[in-house]
């Protein structure tokens, strides 16, 4: 079973190569719906999609970050994007590779919940 | 009158990164009468044709108009960098000399901080010949036209071209336009206002700067080069996850260059009551849009302030940077400066590298780091010469004046400490290389 709840409304603004976010999370409980780790896992690709300006389709949930093309930079925009949209600040955990190696294990992770 | 049209092959429009880049040239010709100027230096060993090389870059400078461009104002008070018309003269210099292996490091600072020679010149080649296989090449390039990874690409553009590969597509892909970015004017001031709000933060504690030698004027940059072979560059990886996390060399390497440098800061009577304020430059290209965002600044910066008391513990140290990192990317602080600089544009020069020191007054950060994203230059050979490494020697504006520029070359890393004469002493130098080492 995953606990991991979605973004709600969501909108991005294109900036001069880089990209912000906008996204509303609220947090009314009328808003929020169940993910399976395969929606974590889709939601991630498309926002690791924005942060590379790739194609979401060439994108493989199996596939180590790293050879994704991303440095720390772009896995801190990540993590961010987890916050923002899942509300698990992980940059605070153990950030180990088993938690984060690729798109699906960082899903897993999520649907997990925060760890003691 | 003559009215230039936006998107003209003739401009192209300065962002606001390009602006502080030019700023901070324009502080340091103030100061030392240097420029804002770096240097890719590649090792070779194997063959390497001179006349051929000479021959080669003249063909593909003739390619890259922009190479002779200089800044101008259009009628909309937006700067641009006005390119000469395709088919206009490119001529990029070539040197060549000889010189022994205990001389090539004096060569390569010589290089570094000769001047170019005229407005319109922002780019020199200098091959040095140790032996009959061993040679040096340095690309001396202005920070105007490129940042460090877009001077790599041309390089590396320039092995494919001169092999005789097909690289048109790849050529016609290099993007010289950019808009005005003369519109969203709110958005823009909403970012100046977090930007100045996270500047006011910043400053609430005094900065911990190493005093300036004097007479600035004249004084010539410095350079300690240290290079990691293979497998030490894998154990420093393995460290960083193991130390700062997965994914966290950038923090890692920072957190290093912060407690090396501690040391020297406080043999000189940095106190507790300071801060470190460590300005960052990160890459803001993508993978995918990196081949075509070659010329000019595609980066922006984070702002770390390290409490001196806190700089000794490493660990303290990381933690704190990893923290920062991730709060200002969520708050878009690198965005921030780079959109709320597109107002500042308005300022000539001058004006603008004043009102860049005014939060730290008349300072700017206490050092300069940066982490130059790999995979610029791929090839393992340049020309018919074999790569054995390739690194970069920054002329770091100044204020500070003192900067450490990591970059990755295949399966080595390298780390550049570079810094203004009479800023550290040789002991000082020696003390940084050695905990840098000790360190990683």
């Amino acid at each position: 079973m995953c606990f991991a709840y979605g973004l709600i409304a969501g909108a991005r603004e294109e900036l001069s190569g880089s990209c912000i976010d906008v996204c509303f999370f609220r947090k009314g409980f009328s808003y929020m719906e169940k993910m399976s780790v395969r929606d974590v896992e889709k939601k991630l690709v498309e926002e690791i999609a924005i942060i590379l300006c790739s194609d979401p389709s060439a994108i493989k949930p199996d596939v180590p970050l790293p050879s994704l093309g991303l440095d720390s930079m772009g896995f801190v925009e990540i993590l961010v994007f987890v916050e923002k949209t899942f509300g698990m600040r992980l940059i605070e955990s153990g950030l180990t590779r088993e938690d984060f190696q690729t798109i699906h294990a960082l899903a897993s992770r999520i649907c997990t919940g925060p760890r003691s | 009158m003559r009215i230039s049209l936006p998107y003209s092959k003739k401009k192209r429009y300065l962002t606001g990164m390009d602006w502080i880049v030019a700023a901070l040239d324009c502080i340091s010709r103030r100061y030392t009468g240097g420029s804002n100027a770096s240097q890719i230096v590649l090792e070779l060993r194997g063959p390497f044709d001179d006349a051929k090389f000479m021959s080669a870059v003249a063909g593909f400078a003739k390619m890259f108009p922009v190479l002779r461009g200089r800044p101008a104002r259009c009628w909309n008070l937006a700067p641009y960098w006005k390119i000469p018309r395709r088919g206009s003269q490119v001529p990029v210099r070539v040197e060549i000399s000889t010189v022994s292996e205990s001389e090539m490091h004096a060569a390569l600072e010589q290089s570094a901080n000769t001047p170019f020679t005229e407005s319109r010149e922002h780019l020199v080649f200098r091959v040095f010949h140790i032996g009959a296989d061993r040679h040096c090449l340095a690309m001396r390039f202005d920070h105007f036209l490129f940042d460090a990874r877009g001077a790599e690409s041309l390089l590396d553009i320039f092995q494919c071209w001169q092999k005789g590969h097909d690289c048109s597509a790849r050529i016609d892909g290099i993007s010289l336009t950019e808009p005005a970015h003369l519109s969203d004017w709110i958005k823009k001031f909403d970012y100046g206002r977090l930007l100045v709000r996270m500047l006011l933060e910043l400053t609430k504690k005094p900065l911990a700067v190493l005093p300036r030698p004097a007479p600035l004027k004249g004084r010539k940059f410095r350079f300690s080069i240290m290079e990691f072979s293979e497998e030490e560059t894998v154990a420093i990886t393995a460290r960083a996850e193991k130390e700062a996390g997965f994914m966290m060399l950038m923090p890692y390497l920072l957190g290093t260059a912060v407690t090396a440098l501690h040391d020297v800061f406080k043999a000189r009577g940095c106190s507790g009551e300071e801060e470190y304020v460590f300005s960052v430059s990160v890459d803001l290209r993508t993978p995918d849009n990196a081949k075509a965002k070659l010329f000019f600044n595609n980066i922006s910066f984070l702002l770390f302030r390290i409490p001196v008391f806190l700089a000794g513990d490493r660990k303290q140290v990381l933690e704190t940077l990893r923290t920062q990192m991730y709060d200002q990317i969520k708050s878009s602080f690198p965005l921030a400066i780079s959109e709320s600089s597109m107002v500042m544009r308005i300022l000539p020069l001058n004006v603008f590298g004043w009102v860049l020191l005014r939060p730290f007054k008349g300072e700017f950060a206490s050092c300069g780091f940066s982490c130059v994203g790999k995979g610029g230059y791929r090839p393992q050979k340049f020309m018919e010469a074999d790569v054995e490494n390739l690194y970069h020697m920054p002329l770091v504006p100044l204020p500070p004046g003192l900067g450490f520029v990591v970059n990755q070359y295949g399966k080595k890393m390298n780390a550049t400490l570079s810094f203004v004469d009479g800023l550290m002493s040789r002991e000082e130098v020696s003390a940084v290389e050695n905990r840098v080492r000790q360190l990683l």
